[in-house]
């Protein structure tokens, strides 16, 4: 008789956290979510994908350690999901402090967690393709040396080592999932593929009419997140752990996601896009590219979805929930809350470090 | 970076010879201003020299010291971790060269301070206490002295303990070292800063520059040390600070905690001595360190601070030696044999990193070598433990005072 299994998925309210609990809820598992109790709730890809009722939450916060102590304790989970983090790059650089007490502290305190209560657990941490930072060049697998180059891939690499540290000095089943950028319909708008999917869309039914970009030459090796969220699971169902990089092998420029999103849409990019400097980062990682040959080999994992149909399912998405909002049609979405950010002022606006 | 030859073949003659450390009268060159005035005025009076040559003496003389003291003079330093070790000698580098220095630690009651006092300048800092993880204490503690240079030195430092206390090293090491580098972006960017590194952080073997090496730590200490690393080198890059971190080995001194191995044996050898203890445990002895001396390991963090570029270096000597070495070395100082006393036990095997090169500091190599620094060490212990028994008081980690 197959034994209902039980997930706990930190940041269950995210992107993967959604992808992944209706993966989870298919598989027959019990699923619970952490997440931060806010005035403005943040359910709505959880709506979206249908899996709200189906999931229990529990209020908890990667900085209080009594609090993630408490929700392994409700849910009593076999597997853990690490995927809450302040997962905005940019906004590190704001931010820098935090970042560490919830991106890097928290990990720690997680793995204490189960550590103290349930060393069978196995444990999964949403590792990044951010730790590879600037200058890596080539393709990026598990040997790549990691040079962070934000504050938030330095939060990541510490959450990286102290997973490995609790796997190889605890004897806990963690594994570092090193991940990709992966995007989808339910990516949030402050990231450059579902900010350029929205706009498209957007320009497309004359709602608006321009897309203002920071760094087009940013090469970045993009998959769908859908697909992602299965290797995660697939990591914890090996019979010992390990990390891996989960990726497509292709890299493509953040200019050629611009220029095949307005192409998806049946537009010409040209006319519609302008450049302004307040969205480069201080540093930005020019080139990533992953080698996922571990995972394929030993995981059975592949990408079906490449970039090309990638950027379409984004824009027919964002061009169709626009397109239900003039029918005046309801439904959770996020794009209705979300505005420009022309006002929103930035730590070096204000001269605060000389910027390089 | 200029590539240092390897240290690791040839034998480093030291650069000075090694002084002995008798703190009780320790001699500083050179005499005070004063002093020097009133010598001549009393030549004068004895020689019935012209008054005129005295005073073209004293403006002679003032000029030169002004001169000597040069570029430093006037320059304001903060130190975090003033009562550890390096905090204590650093302290003393900086007040010779006329910095205006404040020392921070979490706790500055007077017990906690018997290396500076050891050293003799506990009175010539002004000393604050700091919690590094409060970020309001160090948001404040920066802002209102805005210095030319920061040292932050403050951590928990034995790596061994990180195991029971993950979060706790996180918290001091990690997050510490972020919140006092966002202090100093937002309240003086102007403000040079040191960040103390650790060679626990890479995989060693024959690197000389960091870009050179894997990195692969492997305890909660150096895991909290790699993320400190890392956000200072964001910190340089994206936000344009003088930030410079000296990833360093091993460093001793006479001044070391008694949690460490070297400070264990030597203190332990000197207690075998006079009859004090009979037995030594220890843990792995096979366990291999490069172990530096600490006074040259802050005069390479004074000049990785006046370098014209923000850089990060290793800091080590070259040389690998056993903790089996160094207890036999230092029993052997005290005319014993150290198979005798010491009892070894399991101990983990991950020791200390090798280095092969002290990589490319300009100007830096270390003058104090393995076999001084024992002799250093054991000679203090023993002379620390002859006053103790003859009823002395005086600065110690270990007999109150």
């Amino acid at each position: 008789m197959f034994m209902t299994r039980t997930a706990l998925i930190t940041g269950i309210t995210g992107q993967d956290g959604a992808y992944l609990a209706r993966l989870l809820l298919e598989k027959g598992y019990r699923v619970f979510g952490t997440y931060r109790r806010l005035s403005t709730p943040n359910y709505w890809r959880l709506h979206y994908l249908g899996v709200f009722d189906k999931i229990s939450l529990i209020p908890a916060d990667l900085t209080d350690l009594s609090s993630l102590y408490r929700a392994v304790e409700t849910a009593q989970p076999d597997e853990v999901y690490n995927l809450a983090a302040q997962s905005f790059v940019s906004l590190s650089f704001e931010q820098p402090v935090g970042d560490f007490m919830t991106t890097g502290l928290g990990v720690a305190r997680l793995l204490e967690v189960v550590r103290t209560t349930n060393r069978s657990i196995r444990f999964y941490q949403a590792s990044t393709s951010e730790l590879y930072g600037r200058g890596a060049g080539g393709m990026q697998n598990e040997q790549t040396v990691f040079h962070p180059s934000s504050p938030y891939a330095a939060a990541k690499l510490y959450g990286y080592w102290i997973t490995r540290y609790y796997r190889e000095h605890h004897g806990i089943f963690a594994c570092n999932g090193i991940l990709f950028n992966h995007e989808s319909p339910l990516r949030g708008l402050e990231f450059v593929t579902r900010k350029i999917t929205n706009t498209v869309a957007k320009i497309k039914l004359g709602l608006v009419k321009e897309l203002v970009m920071g760094n087009l030459e940013a090469r970045r090796d993009w998959g769908y997140a859908p697909e992602f969220v299965n290797a995660m699971w697939l990591m914890l169902q090996q019979d010992s752990p390990d990390d891996y990089v989960v990726a497509t092998g292709e890299a493509h420029s953040v200019a050629e996601f611009v220029e095949r999103a307005f192409q998806a849409a049946g537009l010409g990019w040209r006319d519609h896009v302008r450049t302004d400097s307040r969205f480069l980062r201080p540093i930005d990682v020019d080139y990533l590219c992953g080698d996922a040959g571990l995972a394929r080999t030993r995981l059975g994992w592949s990408p079906m979805v490449k970039f090309d149909r990638l950027v379409e399912i984004m824009v027919q998405e964002d061009i169709e929930r626009w397109q239900r909002w003039q029918r005046g049609e309801f439904f959770h979405w996020d794009a209705l809350n979300y505005e420009s950010e022309h006002n929103i002022i930035l730590s070096r606006d204000r001269g605060y470090g000389r910027m390089g | 970076m200029p590539a240092v030859p390897s240290l690791a073949t040839e034998h480093v003659t030291p650069v000075h010879p090694v002084p002995a450390f008798t703190p009780f009268n320790k001699f500083k060159d050179g005499i005070s201003f004063t002093s020097f005035t009133l010598l001549l005025y009393h030549l004068c009076q004895v020689y019935r020299i012209s008054c005129l040559t005295v005073l073209c003496g004293v403006l002679y003389n003032a000029l030169s010291l002004s001169w000597k003291m040069g570029d430093v003079m006037g320059k304001s330093a903060l130190i975090t971790g003033i009562a550890g070790q390096d905090g204590a000698y650093l302290a003393e580098l900086l007040l010779e060269k006329g910095y205006r220095v404040c020392g921070l630690d979490r706790d500055v009651s007077p017990s906690q301070l018997w290396r500076l006092r050891y050293l003799g300048v506990a009175d010539k800092l002004e000393l604050a206490a700091l919690d590094m993880t409060d970020t309001a204490q160090v948001f404040a503690a920066v802002a209102e002295r805005k210095p030319d240079e920061l040292y932050h030195l403050a951590a928990m430092s034995v790596p061994a303990w990180s195991k029971e206390r993950p979060i706790g090293y996180a918290e001091v090491n990690g997050l510490g070292a972020v919140n006092l580098l966002e202090a100093v972006r937002c309240t003086s960017p102007h403000t040079r800063i040191f960040m103390a590194s650790t060679v626990r952080m890479l995989a060693g073997g024959r690197a000389v520059s960091v870009q050179d090496c894997r990195f692969a730590p492997d305890d909660p200490y150096a895991i909290a040390k790699l993320y400190g690393y890392a956000i200072s080198c964001i910190y340089r890059q994206g936000y344009g600070l003088f930030v410079a971190s000296g990833i360093m080995s091993n460093h001793e001194s006479p001044l070391r905690g008694l949690d460490f191995v070297t400070r264990r044996i030597s203190n332990g050898a000197a207690r075998i001595k006079l009859g004090l203890q009979q037995v030594l445990e220890l843990g792995n002895i096979e366990a291999v360190h490069d172990w530096g001396y600490a006074p040259d390991f802050v005069r390479a963090m004074w000049q990785m601070l006046q370098q014209d570029e923000p850089g990060d270096y290793i800091l080590a000597t070259g040389e690998s030696h056993s903790v089996r070495e160094f207890a036999q070395k230092a029993f052997a100082l005290v005319g014993l044999d150290w198979r005798d006393y010491v009892r070894a036990g399991k101990g983990e095997a991950s020791g200390g990193v090798e280095i092969g090169a002290a990589g490319g500091l300009p100007g830096w190599r270390p003058s104090v070598m393995f076999d001084d620094i024992v002799r250093l060490m054991v000679e203090e212990d023993l002379h620390r433990w002859q006053l103790h028994l003859q009823g002395k008081s005086f600065p110690w980690d270990i007999g109150g005072g």
